[in-house]
């Protein structure tokens, strides 16, 4: 299952909206210390979408925090995306052990393409 | 005036003389004539004793011819001369001929015994009968009776001749010893101080002529020194050693940094200037084995900062001068063109750098509704295409639309921020400027997770002058410190404290003043001192230019106002005052909190 978190509710619905019309199980967080909780919580949750500039908690504070917390499904993937990050912010989200990151405004087949890159990198 | 009071001096000194040399002759002539007369008098005593003595022999002469053979012509003689003798008497005892002889002794007593004697004589003798046999005997008694008064007629002579010839000695030794020499000697004495008097005073005059003559030539060339030093092309300032206050700009040195000694910008130069001038000497006596090098004239180069916000780079020269009839410095400015050419060029890649990073903030901004429009965009034509519900593609519509407003607003702002000032300075409503600033913020605070709280306590048709566009910059370049403070504060720690930052603004008395507070720890003290100078930044290379508050400060004094930042309550505190436009002082008196708003609104 894939989790999506993004502080930007339209966008997040819309992108939920192109993962369920491609027939991909997705599930949405608006907050990220929520989402947190819930990847602690569902290890189901194979690949986590993630926006990296958000109130309360970053997408890589929410990586590092998922990804080290006791009992971490070992092939949980996360992608970051962001609409202002330069190239050393997607550096640090690949440093951090995001397996791919993705340049808002971004393409429906882009997006697909990049999530399934990802996912089979497991 | 001069005249007149020197010629009065005069007048009263030569009538005190006159007086003086009055008075003495006067008393010189009172002195001889009381002489003249003790002299008279001197002389006529003596006489008057001598014809007493005359008179007397004459009647003893007589007796002694009548004894011989008294005959009535010899008798009749003896009365004769016995009645003159009588009436000589008198003259002896007392009268003013005889002055001198009141001090001989006896003199009373032998004219009263010869005179009772001399009456007794003449007495008998009336009744005397010529021819008569006792004749004789009466003649010799009278004789015995008469004579002993030669004795002491003869002695009052001898004493007044005594008398007389001690007078004439005294007043021989007086004309050796001339009375007029104690007085000449008091009028020369007199005289010289008299004259001693008038030389000092003329030398005095004389004295102060050539003070007079000294100051008005110091006044001349001082006169022509300024008009020297205002005319040249190089800048000149002429401070106080103690306060460092300018009391006088030539021309160029207005032209250069402010023509007002009074502005903020001349303080600024005016301890820039000093203090490098000082290190320069500092570093020169080291070099010359730590020498104390006391010379006229300091020099040192420098970089000046424009009230515009540009760095000068200047050569310095700081001489100590007596301007005013105190003594100041001297401050002689030369730019350096070279210098400050590449100076200028540092500064424009500055402003490069920030429009840069404005740039990045623009695309970040525009690119999260764009995000959300292309997926819904896809979205929607995939459910048309499927011949979904129409309603699910309206749905994605007006998403869109909602979106494309966002991203119209974001570009309607950044738009006001970054128009073109036309220079000219307007009447704005401050409320609504703060507002607008705080508002193209606001996301950016959002994103950050930092409080953004806005308390605004002034009325909103509060209005001042200036041009609204940059002072709207102002609180966004405060507003964006704040932020980078408050960000580096929180780290990368998600359960760090929330970061907070208030924007209040306050009519007090003539003036509204926008506070900018942050709680992000602070301002390093050695930053705080020249927060406001170019160049001078907290942020790590490449992120902030140094810019920003120097361009605030420019801005804010442009409109008249002021800012100022430091710590206050673990953060950083900044204050921008600036008067209240001129036709809204009357109208709006400080009862402002009453009908005034206060609103919070939590921006994250």
């Amino acid at each position: 299952m894939i989790l999506v978190v993004d502080d930007e509710p339209e966008f997040l619905e819309e992108v939920l909206d192109t993962l369920a019309r491609r027939g991909l199980s997705a599930t949405g967080e608006s907050d990220p210390a929520r989402a947190l909780a819930r990847l602690a919580h569902e290890p189901d949750i194979d690949l986590v979408l993630t926006d990296l500039a958000m109130p309360g908690l970053d997408g890589l504070s929410l990586m590092t925090g998922a990804r080290h917390a006791p009992g971490a499904p070992q092939g949980r993937r996360f992608v970051v995306m962001s609409g202002h990050a330069g190239e050393s912010g997607f550096s640090a989200a690949r440093a951090a052990g995001a397996s791919a990151v993705i340049r808002k405004p971004v393409s429906e087949d882009e997006l697909l393409r990049i999530l399934s890159i990802a996912a089979s990198h497991s | 005036m001069i005249g007149r009071g020197r010629l009065a001096l005069v007048a009263v000194l030569v009538l005190a003389c006159g007086v003086f040399i009055a008075a003495t002759a006067w008393v010189y002539r009172a002195q001889i004539e009381q002489k003249t007369l003790l002299a008279e008098s001197v002389r006529s005593s003596g006489w008057v004793s001598y014809q007493t003595q005359l008179e007397y022999v004459r009647s003893m002469a007589a007796l002694e011819t009548a004894l011989d053979h008294p005959s009535p012509e010899r008798l009749s003689t003896l009365a004769l001369r016995l009645e003159i003798l009588l009436s000589r008497l008198p003259i002896l005892a007392g009268s003013e001929e005889a002055g001198t002889l009141v001090e001989i002794e006896g003199v009373d007593r032998v004219v009263d015994e010869l005179g009772a004697a001399v009456e007794t004589v003449l007495d008998e003798l009336s009744t005397m009968a010529p021819g008569a046999p006792e004749n004789a005997a009466r003649l010799a008694d009278w004789r015995t009776t008469l004579a002993p008064f030669a004795v002491e007629l003869q002695r009052i002579l001898q004493e007044a001749v005594a008398y007389n010839e001690r007078v004439y000695r005294r007043e021989r030794e007086l004309g050796k010893a001339t009375a007029i020499l104690p007085l000449l000697s008091l009028v020369v004495s007199g005289s010289i101080l008299v004259a001693m008097l008038l030389i000092q005073a003329s030398r005095a005059e004389r004295r102060l002529d050539a003070m007079r003559l000294a100051r008005a030539e110091a006044a001349e060339n001082e006169t022509s020194l300024t008009r020297v030093v205002e005319a040249a092309p190089t800048a000149f300032a002429v401070i106080d050693p103690y306060s460092h206050a300018v009391t006088f700009l030539n021309r160029a040195a207005g032209c250069l940094i402010h023509p007002s000694p009074a502005h903020p910008a001349w303080r600024d130069c005016v301890n820039r200037a000093r203090a490098a001038v000082r290190a320069a000497a500092l570093g020169e006596s080291a070099e010359g084995g730590g020498r104390e090098t006391a010379r006229e004239t300091a020099h040192a180069r420098v970089t000046l900062i424009h009230p515009l916000g540009g760095p000068i780079s200047c050569d310095v020269f700081e001489s100590r001068i007596v301007w005013g009839g105190r003594e100041q410095l001297l401050i002689a400015i030369v730019e350096t063109g070279q210098v400050r050419h590449d100076e200028r060029m540092a500064m424009q890649a500055s402003t490069l750098a920030t429009m840069g990073e404005m740039a990045a903030a623009i695309a970040h901004e525009i690119n999260q509704p764009l995000a959300t429009i292309k997926m819904a965009s896809a979205n929607a034509r995939a459910i048309a295409e499927g011949g979904g519900e129409p309603e699910k593609v309206i749905a994605k519509l007006v998403r869109i639309e909602a979106q494309i407003d966002r991203a119209r607003r974001i570009t309607d702002q950044i738009r006001r921020l970054v128009r073109r000032s036309d220079g000219r300075k307007a009447p704005f409503p401050i409320v609504e400027a703060t507002e607008v600033a705080v508002g193209v913020m606001a996301e950016h605070f959002r994103r950050s997770d930092i409080g953004l709280v806005i308390s605004l306590k002034a009325a909103p048709d509060l209005l001042v002058d200036g041009d609204r566009t940059l002072f709207e910059q102002v609180l966004v370049n405060l507003l964006t410190n704040a932020h980078d403070a408050a960000r580096k504060m929180k780290g990368e720690d998600p359960w760090a404290t929330p970061r907070r930052v208030c924007v209040c603004a306050k009519a007090i008395g003539s003036e509204v003043v926008v506070f900018v507070r942050d709680d992000a720890g602070g301002i390093a003290p050695e930053v705080l001192e020249r927060l406001f100078e170019p160049f001078v930044t907290t942020k790590p290379p490449g992120e902030g230019t140094g810019l920003g508050l120097s361009l605030c400060r420019k801005i804010v004094a442009d409109m008249g106002g002021r800012i100022a930042g430091r710590n206050d309550r673990g953060g950083a505190l900044f204050e921008i005052a600036l008067p209240l436009h001129a036709a809204a002082v009357a109208p709006l008196p400080t009862a402002l909190p009453a009908e005034g708003r206060a609103r919070t609104e939590e921006a994250a």
